[in-house]
């Protein structure tokens, strides 16, 4: 798959034709992605299978082919399931939001952090949380904890984009506007939490960490939309996108249209990302990690977006399983991501370097 | 994105009025003169402008000849040090923000990347949780030693295999800092109390840091301040990129680490006392070298200055936009810098590393 | 970690097998029955109105202190919050340790929200949060475990009579939890009546931070109960005030401190310790704390007491507030 996305004529690897398009045939680009996918399914099954309320795995399977007693149909249907595919989708888009990201930006610290995002969307669901009454607040009731969060999160990509405008969007003004706003954004957030009470930070505090707790099958489904949706688009554009892997002068010459293409990838990440955000919160570092792991798991040029998907339905559905099963206590999936994916990251980084110093 | 942290060495980068580098020194002196009256400005109104309305005159007596009245109180116990505290520390941001940039190569980096903030603000919060520290004061050691501590580490794990990339070291920073970022969530939200104590750490202020603080954290300003004038001309030979840098005798390995141990004093001190106001240390860099040029000798003292001026001026703000309550200065720094900041990068074209 | 409150526990107790109430106290008959034809009752909130068809056995409890009105009617939840702000090492807070049985009450962890799963595995045959702030999504959740009692209207504001009425009803012991706010207005009224000296003292009720001072104003449940007891809330703290005088309290700049005229001032610490207060020499300047007129606390305990307002962390509260306020108000006077 992300094979598509490697320039063609590699020396010494062959050329796969499938009609119009060719691709390198490179067996990690392959591997990787499979292998990947099968411990999602895997982690995600284990994530239906075991809980709090005890259900036998038989009786799950037999729950997730239409039977069971209702009680435990509940929980099975309305609580673990739209759960664990919550977090298999939200962590692939996360990991595909940053993927694309890294490589339009050409830096591997790209996230939708600097999309404004996380920090928009954090507005959103924190004012919604603290304000509770007053016109503001109520108004944003009425809409919702993961639409306000929505809302937050493209208007300020909106925002960010029109302001970083000024005869085109040069992509160093636009992180550079991204980072004022989210600065911006991020102490608002800090401010509401000082002027909450202490039950309202709470709360507002676990979403700010990103959790899968309550998430039903109207979480899923916006995330399941964009997670297709933008997965189709990004096969067709990805020889855009490893054209600006190249540079943006390098891809001028490659006949890339960039400002469009530019804008559309942009457009798709953010979608992603908010649309992620809105249904488990922040999760912020999946998106930044994920396209990092995935780049030295199948070794291509730039980051790879299904792989790194993959990776961010991996890490989110594990970090689920963790907080769910392992831990003592009951703690947002946020938390668990980044303390395992965290180290994950470093362990990769010093490898390589040692590889590179041998 | 028009440069990544990769060596794509700018070479022809030379300022471009080499031409009459005499006339651009004199200029850039001035410039530094008018800063430093810029300072002192704003040091004169952090004394004299606050919620409660004092006369000018009573506050010279405070300063003085105080009585022990209220207004004595409040100027020398409340403004005199959040001001001195403010110089200080929006100074150590504004250099460690140019530095951390200068030698990441990275123009999005802030003091924060090597995981000082995350590890100041996990100790802060250990400190509560654990040993039930509930003062500002009692927390500094906690988070100076939690700075220190996981930005050696970045350090370490970021040039595991000698040497390193910025890159490689700007990773480590991200990964270390959302480890320590998750283990912080955890506490808080294992404790409300916890939580209590870092909400309000978080969002920076400069008020109510107690007198002694600051004299607590000068000795570790001081050493930071000297190796970061230190590291200037190192810093301006690596710009070239590191092989040019070794081609002209310059060594790689003692110069990153004299940034890296200046980073970590400045950022792991001010952030100890005040909670992280790393945007301070992202924004300043940017706009002193759109006066300034990429030369570190000019773009450092710039920094430092603009980041004391920055950092008081918005805490002034901050006393009296919302009479007689106050807005922390975190978050003034945000609404009335962002803005700025999104201007400058509208309006000029900034200088790129 | 705190002194564990036999005293106020005491009051409790006397509070519920007296106080010059008539009819049979509701512990008496622990676990009792709901008088006969009570049920089907209906509860409105604020996601619309849930019907309880029968008496409930397992009530599993969320949010705050809607644990207390059941220990109070001798109900034992099978399932309350962990309190991690202001509870001991296990999570209860100082006034429900005499109630708090681990052998019949699962203690839920609430850090990341209420724990589904867990919650639908006590089997509950209802779930009461008067005083909660969870959204539409999780109530429906909750809903199909059991019945759901929400919060009446806004998130985290429930007024304790409210709170109580809305417990009692849905365990249908309405009268029973009239008559535990009766007793327990009476046990303030008492309290005044044994403090002649706190009648028309100004008080200001504040939070002492180490970068702000927060005033609390009329519409706040610790001021209320401060009122109670016969003290008048200072012309300054609504002068103060401004323009936040509607909401429950006022963020001031430390240097307005000198400001806050009073007889006698109750302040908690925040982020700070009460040591720490008393000898800055900024806080010196509240007149109140210059003339020793001050109580100034730092126990989260006794804290969460005075938020959680109940018919239990009342008298908690008055049990570790009056005797400290009564040497407050000796000095006011000096």
């Amino acid at each position: 798959m992300s094979a598509a996305t490697v320039a063609p004529g590699v020396p010494g690897r062959r050329a796969v034709r499938v009609g119009p398009v060719s691709a390198v045939w490179r067996p990690r680009a392959v591997l990787v992605p499979a292998v990947l996918a099968v411990v999602a399914l895997l982690l995600a099954a284990v994530d239906v299978g075991r809980g709090d309320y005890p259900i036998g795995v038989l009786d799950v399977l037999r729950i997730v082919l239409g039977g069971g007693g209702q009680a435990d149909r509940f929980v099975v249907v309305e609580l673990r399931l739209p759960r664990a595919l919550t977090a298999l989708l939200v962590g692939a888009a996360l990991g595909m939001s940053g993927a694309i990201l890294q490589s339009v930006a050409r830096n591997p610290l790209a996230s939708p952090d600097l999309l404004g995002i996380t920090a928009g969307a954090s507005v959103g669901a924190v004012a919604l949380i603290v304000l509770g009454g007053g016109v503001l607040g109520g108004a944003l009731a009425l809409v919702g904890l993961p639409l306000a969060a929505l809302l937050g999160g493209l208007l300020t990509a909106t925002a960010m984009y029109l302001l970083a405008w000024r005869r085109g969007v040069d992509g160093f003004r636009l992180v550079l506007v991204g980072i004022a706003l989210a600065a911006l954004l991020t102490s608002s957030t800090s401010y509401l939490l000082i002027v909450a009470d202490i039950t309202q930070a709470a709360q507002a505090t676990v979403w700010l960490t990103g959790s899968l707790n309550g998430r039903g099958w109207e979480h899923v489904v916006p995330v399941l939309l964009a997670v297709g949706g933008s997965a189709l688009l990004a096969l067709t554009g990805g020889a855009t996108l490893s054209a600006l892997r190249l540079g943006e002068d390098s891809a001028r010459a490659l006949g890339v249209r960039l400002q469009a293409g530019q804008a559309a990838l942009l457009a798709i990440a953010v979608l992603l990302a908010s649309v992620a955000v809105a249904a488990a919160g922040p999760l912020a570092f999946v998106a930044l990690i994920a396209p990092q792991v995935a780049l030295r798991l199948v070794r291509s040029a730039g980051p790879p977006v299904f792989a790194g998907g993959l990776v961010g339905a991996v890490l989110v559905v594990g970090g689920d399983v963790v907080a769910r099963t392992v831990l003592p206590v009951e703690l947002p999936v946020g938390i668990v991501t980044a303390a395992v994916g965290a180290p994950y990251l470093l362990s990769l980084l010093a490898r390589r370097t040692r590889r590179l110093d041998a | 994105m028009t440069r990544t942290a990769a060596a794509d060495a700018p070479a022809g980068r030379v300022p471009q009025r080499t031409a009459r580098p005499a006339r651009r020194r004199v200029r850039l002196l001035v410039g530094l003169l008018g800063l430093l009256v810029l300072a002192v400005v704003v040091g004169v109104l952090g004394i004299a402008v606050g919620a409660r309305s004092i006369a000018p005159v009573d506050v010279w007596t405070a300063l003085v000849a105080p009585t022990g009245t209220d207004d004595d109180v409040v100027v020398r116990a409340l403004r005199l040090p959040r001001t001195a505290l403010g110089l200080a520390v929006g100074a150590a941001l504004g250099l460690a923000g140019a530095l951390i940039q200068g030698h990441t190569r990275n123009p999005l980096a802030d003091p924060g990347l090597l995981g000082v903030s995350a590890g100041a603000a996990f100790a802060v919060c250990l400190a509560v949780y654990a040993f039930g520290v509930s003062s500002v004061t009692g927390s500094v050691w906690f988070a100076l030693a939690g700075a220190l501590l996981a930005s050696v580490v970045v350090f370490l794990l970021g040039t595991s295999g000698g040497g390193g990339s910025p890159v490689t070291l700007a990773l480590a920073g991200a990964a270390v800092t959302a480890f320590l970022t998750a283990l912080t969530s955890g506490l808080v939200l294992l404790d409300s109390v916890t939580l209590d104590a870092y909400r309000f750490w978080v969002v920076g202020s400069l008020v109510g840091r107690g007198d002694d603080v600051l004299a607590q954290v000068a000795p570790f300003l001081l050493v930071g301040l000297l190796l970061a004038l230190v590291n200037a001309p190192a810093l301006d030979t690596l710009q070239m990129g590191e092989d040019v840098a070794r081609g002209l005798g310059q060594r790689i390995g003692p110069a990153r680490l004299t940034g890296v141990a200046a980073i970590t004093l400045l950022t792991g001190a001010a952030v100890a006392v005040t909670g992280p106001i790393a945007f301070v240390g992202l924004v300043v860099p940017h706009v002193a070298r759109a006066i300034t040029g990429p030369a570190h000798r000019w773009l450092l003292p710039y920094s430092g200055l603009l980041g004391a001026v920055l950092l008081v001026g918005a805490d002034v703000v901050g006393r009296v936009l919302v009479r007689p309550a106050e807005l922390p200065v975190g978050l003034v720094l945000a609404v009335v810098g962002a803005p700025f900041f999104i201007a400058l990068v509208r309006r000029r074209r900034l200088v790129s590393l | 970690m705190r002194a564990r409150p036999t005293l106020s526990a005491l009051a409790a107790l006397a509070l519920l097998t007296g106080c010059g109430s008539t009819e049979e106290p509701a512990s008496a008959d622990a676990q009792g029955e709901a008088p006969a034809g009570a049920f089907p009752v209906e509860v409105a909130h604020t996601f619309g109105s849930t019907t309880i068809e029968e008496q409930p056995e397992r009530v599993v409890v969320l949010g705050w202190s809607a644990q207390d009105t059941l220990y109070a009617l001798g109900v034992d939840p099978v399932g309350m919050p962990t309190y991690t702000w202001g509870g001991g090492d296990d999570g209860v807070v100082p006034w429900n340790d005499e109630h708090y049985d681990p052998d019949v009450t699962t203690l839920l962890d609430t850090a990341d929200g209420p724990p589904l799963e867990e919650i639908a595995a006590l089997r509950p045959d209802v779930i009461l949060a008067p005083y909660e702030g969870f959204d539409e999504s999780v109530y429906l959740d909750l809903s199909a475990i059991a019945p759901t009692v929400a919060y009446p209207d806004q998130p985290w504001t429930t007024p304790w009579r409210e709170q109580t009425r809305m417990i009692g009803t849905a365990l249908g012991r309405a009268e029973e939890a009239e008559q535990l706010i009766a007793d327990t207005e009476q046990q303030v009224a008492g309290v005044a009546a044994e403090h002649p000296e706190f009648e028309g003292l100004s008080f200001a009720y504040t939070s002492l931070g180490a970068d702000a001072l927060y005033l609390y104003l009329p519409t706040d449940p610790r001021v209320q109960l401060v009122e109670d007891l016969g003290l008048e809330l200072a012309p300054s703290v609504a002068e103060l005030a401004g323009d936040d005088a509607e909401s429950f309290y006022a963020q001031l700049s430390l240097e307005e401190a000198p400001e806050i005229e009073s007889d006698v001032l109750i302040g908690w610490t925040d982020g700070l310790t009460v040591e720490e207060v008393l000898t800055s020499e900024l806080y010196a300047s509240v007149p109140a704390i210059q003339r020793n007129a001050a109580v100034v606390l730092d126990d989260t305990g006794f804290a969460a007491a005075a938020s959680m307002v109940s018919p239990l962390s009342i008298p908690y509260t008055l049990d570790q507030l009056v005797d400290r306020l009564a040497e407050a108000a000796a000095n006011a006077s000096s």
